[in-house]
């Protein structure tokens, strides 16, 4: 579904990824681990179109989108639920999932999938009309994955999902990740809580200083030495 | 990074010059005696723009603050010119770091506000405060400078004395920039929170800047009442201000050579300028945009872009 | 009686002060930079109102489209053309190119239509009714309720229409609102489009009583400028609220003062703002949200 080849990117002069390769089957959980500044968000970002000077090959569905402008890429089906969530804070809960079906025609449709997520997350429904901003995190989080739902994505990005949210938190949300995945859509996970990304990964991708050094099922990973040494601080 | 050294050349060209073609040419040494005023003015300006990145679109209150103090003190109390003249910029330096004192509390473009108004406030007083400084009709017969008896009435006297000025400046200024102080404050212009975080006291030096600025401002200011022993607030509007301005963005905000280049350009553009009147503000409305659109590093900028395709090391950016 | 009328007088001033200054947050709100040509811009919309009218004299109501839309498109000429190069750069940058653009501007006007204020005849008879014993006239009043419709559809057109919600979003968070597939540029530039759309007929409304010149769109811009920074800059309420206010206590005060610190009481009002109270008077009552949104930010939950 997405192939990246030889993806480049950089800040300035600060080079944030040195050519990675990767791909999302359709239907995947695919997660990216790493340290802070390992180049997951800015891999998101290059995906998404909103990454400054990116080189190399990004393929979504037999398509070129490494040199598209994001709105035309999430148009495409690819969305992302960025890093600290990034709600709207002065926008009413029901305006920021609208914001995220910004780029589709307001019909019955959008109508319906807004109401679908409101099922899902029943309380965001209580909120409606409640700022983004007076939500606590853990809604806010569940807000910014709703209005990443509201684009109708095949593919989803995560970018730390699990950022400053308390521990039981995390796990629901990482539950709602995979209930997400089972009605259809792909993600893209990139995620510092390596242990709980790669239980709910069917693949995994690490990332050390702008490179991919390790891949392999998530399983896999789970149990692979190194990885279990550097990022699950186990001996 | 940038040493007298590299300014020095500069200023033996303008003496030359002046000495060679345009010392018997009076017209010229006028305008000569006008950049020389006018880089102190920029200089001024700049070490508050350039350096520490605050705008001030009120710089003519500071020259006007200057010219009216000691164009008072040397014609309504007799104190000798040249006394006078560093009574005004000490007195100005003040009032820059009283209009300043906001800094602590707001940045950016509000601060720009409060120069602003404060400026229109100096005007209004130097129209409207008759018994002191004249209102409309301003100020006349202001003593020639002197020191020691010895009068500097014609041009040339006064260009030899304003060319001892403005190296003297300029010479502090380079000192000033190149300090610890300086640097801080380079540091403060890049990014006030890192400058704040690696224990620069931001707000303090700020203020200094706005010291130092109103002092060079002063002086100008100053050094214009005796050169032109005429003062009227219809001199010190906002287009004064604008004007300034131009002179240390076309020239390269954060450079030396920059505000001088910048005075001189502009010194005579508007004597070439002059047929075209109030017109003139014109062009220098399209210099201040065009220059911040297309060449924030001013025409140092590009003369140094210019020279590094003809020679190999390139010039690091200063600015 | 006289106190009403200073109140009517202040509300007609002030209604033209929220107009423009909803353009300095407009623009304010979704780039975080000043536009500081947009008096210039006002006093523009003046003048080409003139020629649209002397071009249909027959029709007033084609001129009020077409000179308003005229300036829009100029705002975002200016815009594509210098500003945004310099919209990602240091925030004061954009404010030394539009204050050059300011200088441009006026003198640009000078040259075209010289240096005497010009004006056209009033839209609507000049004789003041009375109503309640208070005279009113209906110049005014017809600038009034322009003015405040043209509110209350930008009111509408943020809170309730598609573009409208994506401007909100862009200016409160821009790189989320990116993520969301609003075009950052584009938005800018209608910013920058309703902004001189709003000058030029604020332009248009002054000329019958203030007579239009090179020289007033610099005097009122500023004017304009301080009733949204005492409101509160990037709060459409709040300017709106500030430019009222504005206008009243110069009005009161050149009333039952003296008209000689009409501008000073402004200037004097602005530098209190900004000293207690920077983000404009309002904010005082957005504090409680803003307040919330800061604590739940740093909250784990």
């Amino acid at each position: 579904m997405l192939i990246v080849r030889n993806l480049k990117c950089s800040y300035g002069r600060i080079q944030a990824l040195t050519g990675i390769d990767f791909n999302v089957n359709q239907g995947d959980i695919v997660t990216l681990i790493g340290n802070n500044g390992a180049g997951k968000s800015t891999t998101l970002n290059a995906i998404c179109g909103i990454a400054p000077k990116v080189s190399g090959e990004v393929v979504f569905r037999k398509r070129r989108i490494e040199k598209l402008s994001s709105d035309k890429i999430i148009s495409l089906g690819i969305c992302q639920v960025p890093e600290g969530r990034r709600i709207f804070p002065f926008l009413t809960v029901e305006e920021n999932l609208l914001m995220g079906a910004y780029l589709r025609k307001y019909d019955k449709k959008v109508e319906k999938d807004k109401e679908m997520i409101y099922n899902f997350f029943p309380v965001l429904k209580k909120m409606k009309k409640k700022f983004g901003g007076e939500l606590s995190g853990g809604e806010q989080q569940m807000l910014s994955i709703g209005r990443g739902l509201m684009a109708n994505p095949d593919l989803l990005l995560f970018d730390e999902p699990s950022l400053g949210l308390a521990p039981f938190l995390v796990k629901e949300i990482f539950e709602i990740i995979k209930e997400i995945n089972s009605s259809g859509t792909t993600i893209l996970l990139v995620e510092q809580n390596a242990r709980l990304a790669l239980q709910i990964a069917t693949k995994g991708y690490v990332m050390e200083k702008g490179r991919i050094v390790l891949q392999g099922a998530g399983k896999e990973l789970l149990t692979n030495k190194e990885v279990r040494k550097i990022y699950l601080g186990e001996n | 990074m940038k040493s007298i050294k590299h300014v020095f050349p500069f200023f033996i060209l303008i003496l030359t010059l002046s000495i060679i073609g345009f010392i018997p040419n009076l017209y010229y040494l006028h305008l000569f005696n006008l950049i020389l005023i006018y880089s102190i003015f920029s200089l001024g300006l700049n070490i508050l723009t350039g350096y520490t990145g605050i705008t001030s679109f009120g710089h003519a209150g500071f020259f006007a603050l200057g010219a009216y103090a000691t164009a008072i003190l040397s014609t309504r109390y007799g104190v000798p010119p040249i006394l006078s003249i560093f009574f005004a910029s000490f007195l100005t330096a003040i009032a820059g770091f009283i209009i300043g004192l906001p800094v602590i509390r707001i940045s950016g473009i509000y601060l720009a506000m409060v120069t602003l108004g404060s400026a229109e406030f100096i005007r209004l007083l130097a129209l409207n405060w008759d018994s002191l400084t004249g209102g409309a009709i301003g100020i006349s017969n202001i003593p020639a400078l002197s020191i020691l008896g010895c009068y500097f009435k014609s041009e040339s006297s006064l260009f030899f004395f304003l060319y001892a000025m403005l190296i003297i400046s300029t010479f502090i200024f380079v000192r000033i920039t190149n300090s610890r102080f300086g640097k801080s404050l380079i540091a403060i212009k890049d990014d006030e929170q890192a400058a704040e975080s690696i224990g620069i006291p931001c707000a303090k030096n700020k203020l200094i800047s706005f010291f130092i600025s109103g002092f060079y401002s002063g002086l100008s200011g100053a050094l214009y009442a005796h050169f032109d022993r005429f003062i009227h607030p219809a001199t010190f509007t906002f287009s004064l201000s604008v004007l300034v301005l131009c002179m240390v963005i076309l020239g390269g905000m954060g450079t030396v050579f920059g505000s001088i280049l910048g005075a001189i350009v502009i010194v005579i553009l508007l004597e070439y300028l002059q047929p075209l009147g109030v017109y003139r503000l014109f062009v220098y409305g399209m210099i201040l945009t065009i220059m911040i659109s297309y060449f924030p590093q001013g025409l140092i900028g590009i003369l140094k872009e210019v020279s590094g395709h003809f020679r190999k090391n390139k010039f690091k950016n200063t600015i | 009686m006289i106190f009403f009328e200073q109140i009517i007088s202040g509300l007609v001033v002030g209604s033209i002060y929220s107009l423009l200054g909803l353009g300095f947050t407009m623009i304010f709100a979704c780039t975080k930079r000043i536009n500081f040509c947009h008096g210039e811009l006002m006093a523009l919309g003046g003048f080409v109102g003139l020629v649209f009218i002397e071009i249909f004299p027959s029709c007033l109501f084609l001129s009020f489209v077409v000179g308003p839309l005229t300036i829009g498109l100029i705002a975002v000429i200016i815009e594509r053309l210098f500003l945004r190069r310099l919209q990602e750069d240091k925030p004061l940058k954009i404010v030394i190119a539009t204050i050059g653009l300011s200088v441009v501007l006026s003198v640009v006007m000078q040259i075209i239509w010289g240096a005497h204020p010009k004006t056209y005849p009033n839209f609507i008879s000049e004789k003041p009714f009375s109503f309640i014993g208070v005279k009113i006239i209906p110049q005014n009043l017809f600038i009034f309720l322009i003015s405040i419709s043209l509110m209350i559809i930008l009111q509408y057109f943020f809170l309730y229409t598609k573009t409208g919600r994506a401007l909100r979003a862009l200016s409160q968070d821009r790189y989320a609102a990116r993520l969301m597939g609003i075009k950052v540029g584009q938005n800018i530039s209608l910013v920058y489009f309703i902004s001189g759309i709003l000058a030029g007929i604020a332009g248009m409304l002054i000329t019958p009583i203030y007579f239009v010149s090179s020289s007033i769109g610099s005097f009122l811009g500023l004017k304009a400028f301080i009733a949204a920074v005492i409101g509160g800059l990037g709060s459409v309420p709040g300017t709106i609220a500030g430019g009222f206010f504005l206008g009243i206590v110069e009005s009161l005060s050149s009333g039952f003062i003296s008209s000689k610190y009409k501008s000073g009481i402004s200037l004097l009002f602005l530098v209190l703002v900004l000293l207690f109270s920077p983000k404009g008077l309002l904010s005082i009552f957005h504090k409680v949200n803003l307040l919330k949104w800061r604590k739940s930010k740093n909250e784990k939950y």
